[in-house]
């Protein structure tokens, strides 16, 4: 077993696994390191030591945890079944890279998180695909206005939302508020909406569902 | 710049004490939160992208692979909370990282993330000392996730990702490429139609019930 360092500068809290076999891997990890009388390979450095995790799941929020941030891992529409966030980012073509699965949706890792006070929570996810067919976010085009939605974080708290705002347009003219980070705390789901462009296989339009906190 | 954040209480006395104990680097701390922030419970989120395409040297990564990360930092707390995605990797990750380093040069581990909370693309949170945080939070371009696997360990990885506080903005949402969504979608103009048909068929057979029933006066 190679030694630790001595210096505490990092405690592992596991958001969601098995304490014991996080701590192993911990303790396995420090192998990053190997022992000290080893010089650690270029490019690895020296690993701060870990000490004991502290639960086998995620810690409880007390007070101070309810503003710590946190993406996005579900979203529930009002009537129907939920489906998983992924972390999403912008591809080498420039669009936003949203899971191919069609019942999971992808956060933009650059709007705010859950647990954000102010600005947009972008979500996105396909309405449909030439291969899999009708998407999760097909049901968008289904809710109206004052429908709630519900949106668990990775710490395991639910946030409700209530839809504002129901807007349709060219893609081209995405407004920039849904990039928005500092302005007032709501949340953007976008899908495709408008006509269907059989030779370039994708539709004219986004549909823009907006909401804000319950 | 795009850096996120979340104010709590007595911010002013926060800030007060986060600059008098950290000194001169909590002041670059107080401008990524902006004016009247750095609260006892102020977090600031950073994010990463980037492949294993990106690992030091060229070519040492694994190809095809993608590497996600957000990470929240408090450096009142001593805290980063972390969700990082590893996609298109052949292995189980056995270790991830946040390391100093420029983009294009390989450095030393800062914080060392839970393997298994980075394989299975959940939320983990870590302590780190608050001289590291204001460190990363002064200049996140100088600060990379790596992630390593069995074949690909260090001083290479699977992907790299260097931190950013300003995310590249998407030019396009493209989420739609079936068009069963048109197609399914009800014609607004024939539910029109239809809605007619109902209300003028309704109608007629109340009057032949009517007339049958003898109620119609008319």
């Amino acid at each position: 077993m190679p030694s630790i360092s001595s210096r505490p500068a990092a405690r592992i809290r596991p958001g969601g696994g098995a304490a014991v076999a996080g701590l192993l891997l911990v303790l396995g990890l420090s192998a990053c390191g190997a022992a000290p009388a080893d010089p650690l390979p270029a490019g690895y450095g020296s690993p701060p030591a870990a000490g004991s995790p502290s639960g086998s799941a995620p810690a409880p929020a007390d007070a101070e945890d309810d503003a710590a941030p946190s993406p996005p891992t579900s979203v529930e529409l009002k009537g129907g079944e939920s489906a998983p966030v992924r972390l999403s980012t912008v591809t080498e073509e420039g669009f936003l890279g949203v899971p191919e699965e069609v019942s999971e949706l992808g956060w933009w890792v650059g709007s705010s998180p859950m647990g954000s006070a102010t600005g947009t929570t972008l979500i996105a996810g396909h309405v449909d695909s030439k291969v899999a067919g009708l998407g999760y976010f097909s049901k968008l085009s289904e809710t109206a206005v004052g429908d709630t939605v519900k949106v668990v974080d990775g710490e395991g708290r639910a946030s409700e939302f209530v839809i504002s705002e129901k807007e349709e347009v060219v893609k081209a003219e995405l407004p920039k508020s849904v990039y928005d980070t500092e302005g007032e705390r709501r949340l953007a789901l976008v899908t495709c909406g408008g006509p269907f462009d059989e030779e370039t296989g994708n539709y004219r339009d986004n549909l823009i569902v907006w909401a804000t906190p319950a | 710049m795009t850096v996120r954040r979340m104010i709590g209480a007595a911010a002013a006395v926060g800030l007060l004490t986060t600059a008098t104990l950290i000194g001169s680097t909590s002041l670059a701390f107080a401008d990524n939160h902006g004016s009247g922030a750095g609260s006892k419970t102020g977090w600031v989120t950073l994010s990463a992208s980037g492949s294993g395409e990106e690992e030091i040297p060229a070519g040492s990564g694994e190809e095809g692979t993608k590497a996600t990360g957000s990470f929240s930092f408090s450096e009142e707390k001593g805290e980063m909370k972390y969700t990082v995605s590893v996609t298109g990797n052949g292995e189980e990750l056995t270790a991830a990282h946040i390391h100093k380093g420029e983009d294009g040069a390989n450095g030393d581990v800062v914080i060392e993330l839970d393997a298994a909370t980075v394989n299975d693309g959940t939320a983990g949170t870590v302590e780190v000392d608050p001289a590291i945080i204001s460190r990363i939070l002064a200049n996140p371009a100088g600060y990379y996730l790596n992630s390593h696997s069995e074949s690909f360990k260090p001083p290479t990885g699977v992907a790299r990702a260097q931190l950013t506080d300003d995310a590249e903005e998407p030019d396009v949402i493209n989420t739609g490429t079936g068009g069963q969504a048109a197609s399914s979608a009800p014609d607004a103009a024939l539910l029109a139609a239809g809605g007619v048909l109902v209300l003028a068929s309704a109608a007629g057979a109340t009057m032949a019930l009517r007339r049958r029933s003898g109620t119609d006066n008319a």
